[in-house]
């Protein structure tokens, strides 16, 4: 069995383990044309820079608000909007809605934020209207507190639909008998839901959390590089915006390779945490050994 | 079957309409946009949803002198032999870890898992693709992508839902792993198998910083990197700006993201086909 | 062992950072800390300039320029291009390399390109490019650095390049100091009219390292709609006495119930520039200090003022807080007439259908886009815009690097000459036909032809010329001959700061970008402008300030 795994361990050897004594470059003042050899060894300075600064923090605060939000309001919306779908009865209609709604996957930030802007920015839409009705005109675009509202608002019309995709999938994969049983017992719509679709896909949406989790602390960059000036950096930046404008700006990789690198153990905690978390309710999360 | 209620029928349509019109008309917009002249743009100060002066001007900027037909090859290319190349060691290794019973396997997962959280940047992976001289070659935009960890994870978790009784019968008439898994667990699988090729083919579709980093001729760039030049295009801030093209910016840009869909769009029914089949049609009406 | 570590020892040795080299060599080392890899703050002896000249191959500007930068200006585009490089540049010399950004898409490939093979007879060699599109080009660059690919000639990124600029150039990078600094320039003839502002960006620890892309010397002051200003009563802009005179005339202009406001994104370095404050710092002649621009008395009025601006909504609604990559957005939010005033580039003021003067005139005939100028009577304008970039050359045999120069010589070419025509719309006939006034159209195969960036090696100032308006030419000249003798001095041309090197257009730059429009926005009292100030200077401005006082100190001995 293991045999038919060697390629890809192999792939994963090479192409990412070799890469990550890159990392050094956290503990060290690098200058590329040194490279990694002859580069100044500075030990924990690069992460000390980065903790002293009040605006690190509040860049970390604005990540952790950002990322709950999107856990509690958009994670959730592919799974309903997927369950909406299987529920409708034409098959025509349900693959014509499907294979409409994935596509804004595919438009880029740049655009998507400027189609946003004519509906909800200064100018547009909204506030057009509610002038128009004697209310004050409401820019939601420049309003910091509204603006992990508007990011969420943004990716649920990006990427509601292409993440109805795999939950799909997993729908496919419940046992119709199950529902059959379930039917013949009397349950109704609402019980068959809520006690043969939703644990049929319990496996599939745990793992998807776990996975969600592990990339919690990057928060769409590009999404929000386009719009942290409208709302300015006390509420727009975010870790990853911070590494760009106090590390790459600058050119000091060891600084963002020292972020990067905190980002990936709090990555990796939160996933191992979670998914301890998923055994004790006695599902598989993302893996488990042969304890079993 | 109880008929679904009227009220209910009502609400679903009217979620539906309203997702589908909220997602349509932006897209109608991209596709106007594509068309307009600088006048329809300036005019409108945003999407044109028809444009009044209708040109093609964008399409032939983009069109000219085969650049972009050459990096469309390319790219078919590389999706075509990225996809089936990442589908087979996927495969593999998802169902070479799906069953608890391995030692190792739980090591190897974690292996795997782990690359989703670390990502040391552009560097050490440029060293590494120039160490193995892959630079300049193709290979670079296929290889240091080949597996996705996501895709892995979750390939491998639709295979460990597979009814375990089916194994264990195929077992006992002798099956050997190879041909559980070529006759058993693909056929029952298409679903995911379906999602996932997807994905990896958007992925090598879309791809184009590995292009950007590992190719130095422009000849062999791939469809969305040759795009990109398409979208800066007019930025300059220097220079007397000659010989740039007479289309409007956005119009070049909706039109870059039409060509970048448009194969997606002829792709993704034959996918679509399985991961919305009506397998459950009356079993969950309502 | 990565190649990245293979580091040109001797390269070290000739710039005395090899007193650390022996320990240097082995990884885990901790001594020898910044001596032996940071840069030092230092002067840029005018000594070191090439003696620049304007070049003259006998093609008549119709408007004239200067050798401060004011460009040559255009009403047609010569008949005849003449020759502006003598003989075969590379002859004889092996095939050249070079890297560089580009605005343009992919060209065609040599074997197909018109445009490409005859510049290659022309110089008598080879010239690979990699051209790179432009928001890519600092990863590229990097990497090429990291993995020691650079080609023979390479640009320099715009944003994004090396913290220690000065020690990367000088591991990697051949002295040009030799071959251009006085009298030696006069065998690159088109490379002289370079000014002498972007020369002295490229030097670095007494050594002049590299061939400008040059630029207009300032950026201008944005653009604003001469047809509004006029009915708003200001037809000429020195009617524009001061800042109150413009904050006046900003609240005539705005019109929200006619969708029309005064300002489109930012007006701030509009503002600064009339108040009479300098371009990120100034110095004191007699005493050698320096200030910068947020310290001083006139930066703040002009920031007070746009914040009453921002406040009375003369600004379109929603622009103050459009990213750069919106650009596009809000350009055409002017262009279609949603404001009077807009600040952006020159450069886009001109370009064929869709600048300013062509897209303005499609929508409406009556719109008048003019180039704005600063107001007022302590008005100055900065040096913003002296160039895109600099072209660097990798070590290499003085005869190499001899070929290499000539190589930037021959694409620094000026208006109206053979190379230049070549460059910039390929082979008559093939690439580009000649309309009834004798101005070049570049045909569907020339457009291709001509995309290979070549220009991006090198360039002199880049003519103003426009085949179709001849009054857009003159208020281009005409914004230009005002603002070029009104440059604020920049003293950081004749000095060297490690840290404004390394942060100035940085985390700096973003710091001060953020707290400006927090206080421009209103998300911020006023009062936290000393905040700002405050953190700005603790954040690295006050250090770069030490640096460049020291390195005054220095070359006063």
């Amino acid at each position: 069995m293991l045999l038919l795994a060697l390629p890809g361990l192999a792939y994963f050897v090479v192409f990412h383990y070799v890469p990550l004594l890159g990392y050094m470059v956290a503990f060290q003042d690098y200058q590329p044309y040194l490279g990694y050899m002859h580069s100044v060894w500075v030990g924990f300075t690069n992460f000390t820079t980065a903790f002293a600064q009040p605006a690190f923090w509040s860049a970390v605060g604005n990540t952790l608000q950002i990322a709950v939000i999107q856990l509690v309001f958009f994670f959730p919306v592919p799974i309903g909007l997927a369950l909406l779908l299987n529920s409708v009865v034409s098959e025509r209609l349900r693959r014509f809605v499907q294979s409409v709604v994935y596509l804004p996957h595919f438009i880029g930030w740049v655009i998507i934020v400027s189609i946003f802007q004519q509906i909800l920015g200064g100018a547009g839409l909204l506030p057009d209207v509610l002038g128009s009705l004697g209310l004050p005109r409401y820019d939601m675009m420049s309003d910091p507190e509204a603006f992990p509202w508007l990011l969420t608002l943004q990716m649920v019309w990006k990427d509601a639909g292409w993440g109805t995709i795999i939950i799909l999938a997993a729908l496919l994969t419940i046992d119709r008998q199950s529902y059959e049983a379930a039917a013949i017992d009397g349950a109704g719509p609402a019980r068959r839901l809520w006690h043969v679709t939703l644990p049929g896909l319990a496996p599939v949406i745990i793992l998807l959390l776990i996975l969600n989790l592990g990339q919690v602390l990057s928060v769409g960059f590009e999404q929000i590089l386009l719009q942290r000036d409208a709302v300015g950096p006390g509420a727009g930046e975010v870790l990853d915006t911070y590494v760009y404008y106090h590390g790459i700006k600058d050119n000091d990789w060891g600084v963002a390779a020292a972020v990067g690198l905190i980002k990936a153990v709090i990555g990796t905690a939160l996933v191992l945490g979670a998914n301890k978390v998923a055994h004790r309710l006695g599902h598989e999360g993302v893996y488990r050994g042969a304890d079993r | 079957m109880e008929k679904p209620r009227k009220a209910t029928l009502v609400a679903k349509a009217a979620v539906l309409s309203v997702v589908v019109l909220a997602v349509a008309y932006p897209l109608l917009g991209v596709i106007g946009t594509s068309f307009a002249s600088q006048t329809d743009i300036v005019e409108s100060t945003g999407l044109v949803l028809w444009p009044d002066h209708p040109t093609l001007e964008a399409y032939r900027t983009l069109f000219t002198g085969g650049v972009v037909l050459r990096a469309l090859l390319v790219s078919i290319g590389i999706t075509v032999v990225g996809t089936v190349a990442s589908l087979l060691i996927t495969i593999g290794m998802a169902y070479g870890l799906s069953r608890r019973d391995v030692t190792g396997s739980r090591f190897m997962l974690m292996t795997a898992l782990f690359t989703m959280l670390f990502n040391p940047g552009i560097i050490p992976n440029f060293l590494l693709v120039n160490e193995l001289g892959l630079y300049d070659t193709y290979a670079a935009l296929v290889l240091p992508t080949l597996v996705s960890a996501f895709n892995l994870v979750v390939l491998r978790s639709f295979f460990m839902n597979l009814p375990g009784e089916l194994f264990d019968a195929a077992r006992v008439d002798g099956a050997g792993d190879l041909r559980i898994l070529v006759r058993l667990v693909l056929p029952l699988s298409k679903a995911v198998l379906a999602v996932i090729s997807l994905f990896y083919a958007v992925t090598y579709w879309n791809a184009f910083f590995n292009a950007l980093l590992y190719l130095d001729d422009s000849e062999k760039w791939p469809i969305p990197l040759v795009l990109r030049t398409f979208v800066l295009q007019g930025q300059s801030l220097g220079g007397t700006a000659l010989g740039e093209s007479t289309a409007p910016h956005q119009s070049v840009q909706m039109a870059v993201l039409v060509v970048a869909v448009v194969p997606i769009l002829l792709v993704y029914p034959f996918l679509q086909r399985y991961f919305t089949k009506g397998v459950l049609t009356g079993a969950v009406k309502g | 062992m990565p190649s990245s570590a293979r580091i040109d020892r001797r390269a070290l040795l000739r710039t005395g950072a090899g007193l650390c080299l022996t320990l240097a060599a082995t990884p885990l080392m901790t001594a020898c800390g910044d001596g032996g890899t940071k840069a030092r703050p230092g002067t840029r002896s005018p000594k070191l300039l090439p003696h620049t000249a304007v070049r003259d191959i006998g093609v008549k500007p119709d408007l004239p320029g200067t050798a401060e930068g004011v460009p040559q200006a255009f009403f047609r585009y010569p008949a005849t291009p003449l020759p502006a490089v003598k003989g075969r540049p590379l002859k004889g010399a092996e095939p050249v390399s070079a890297a560089m950004e580009t605005f343009a898409p992919p060209p065609a490939g040599r074997e197909r390109n018109a445009a490409w093979r005859a510049i290659e007879k022309k110089l008598g060699g080879t010239v690979d490019l990699t051209a790179v599109p432009a928001d890519d080009y600092p990863s590229k660059f990097s990497t090429m650095v990291a993995g020691n690919n650079l080609p023979d000639l390479f640009m320099y990124p715009e944003t994004g390049g090396l913290d220690n600029k000065a020690g990367f150039l000088a591991a990697t990078c051949a002295d040009l100091t030799p071959f251009l600094a006085g009298d030696g320039i006069e065998a690159y003839p088109n490379l002289a009219a370079i000014p002498k502002g972007a020369w002295q960006k490229a030097i670095y620890d007494g050594k002049l390292y590299g061939v400008p892309i040059s630029r207009a010397v300032t950026g201008g002051a944005g653009f604003y709609r001469h047809d509004l200003f006029a009915r708003a009563g200001v037809s000429d802009l020195d009617e524009i006495t001061g800042l109150d005179r413009f904050t006046e005339l900003c609240k005539e202009l705005t019109r929200p119930g006619h969708d029309q406001y005064a300002i489109m994104a930012d007006v701030t370095n509009l503002l600064a520039m009339s108040a009479g404050a300098p371009y990120h710092w100034r110095m004191d002649a007699k005493s050698g200090r320096f200030t910068a621009d947020l310290e001083t008395d006139e930066y703040r009025l002009a920031v007070e003022t746009a914040r009453k601006l921002h406040e009375a909504g003369c600004f379109y609604p929603g622009s103050l807080g459009m990213s750069g990559a919106q650009k596009a957005q809000y350009t055409d939010l002017f262009k279609n007439g949603k404001a009077a005033y807009v600040y952006d580039g020159m450069p886009p003021y001109l370009t064929p259908s869709t600048g300013y003067v062509a897209a303005m005139a499609a929508v409406d005939k009556t719109y008048d886009p003019r180039p704005m100028t600063p107001f007022g009577s302590g008005a100055v304008s900065w040096t913003d815009n002296l160039s895109l970039s600099t072209t660097f050359v990798r070590k290499a045999p003085a005869a190499r690097v001899k070929q290499l120069l000539a190589l930037a010589d021959f694409v620094a070419a000026p208006f109206g000459s053979e190379e230049y025509t070549l460059i910039n719309y390929g082979v008559e006939g093939t690439d580009f036909t000649r309309d009834t006034h004798g101005n070049p159209v570049l045909t569907k195969r020339g457009t291709q032809d001509v995309a290979a960036p070549w220009k991006m090696l090198a360039s002199a100032v880049p003519a103003v010329f426009s085949p179709t308006s001849k009054d857009a030419v003159r208020y281009a000249h005409a914004a230009y001959s005002k603002m070029i003798p009104m440059l604020a001095p920049d003293p950081t041309l004749a000095v060297f700061s490690p840290t404004w090197e390394a942060k100035g257009t940085g985390s700096l730059h973003t710091l001060k970008q953020d707290g400006l429009k927090d206080i421009i926005s209103g998300r911020k009292p006023m009062s936290a402008y000393d905040g700002l100030v405050k953190d700005y200077l603790d954040k690295g401005a006050e250090k770069a300030r030490g640096e460049f006082e020291e390195a005054l100190q220095k070359g006063k001995k």
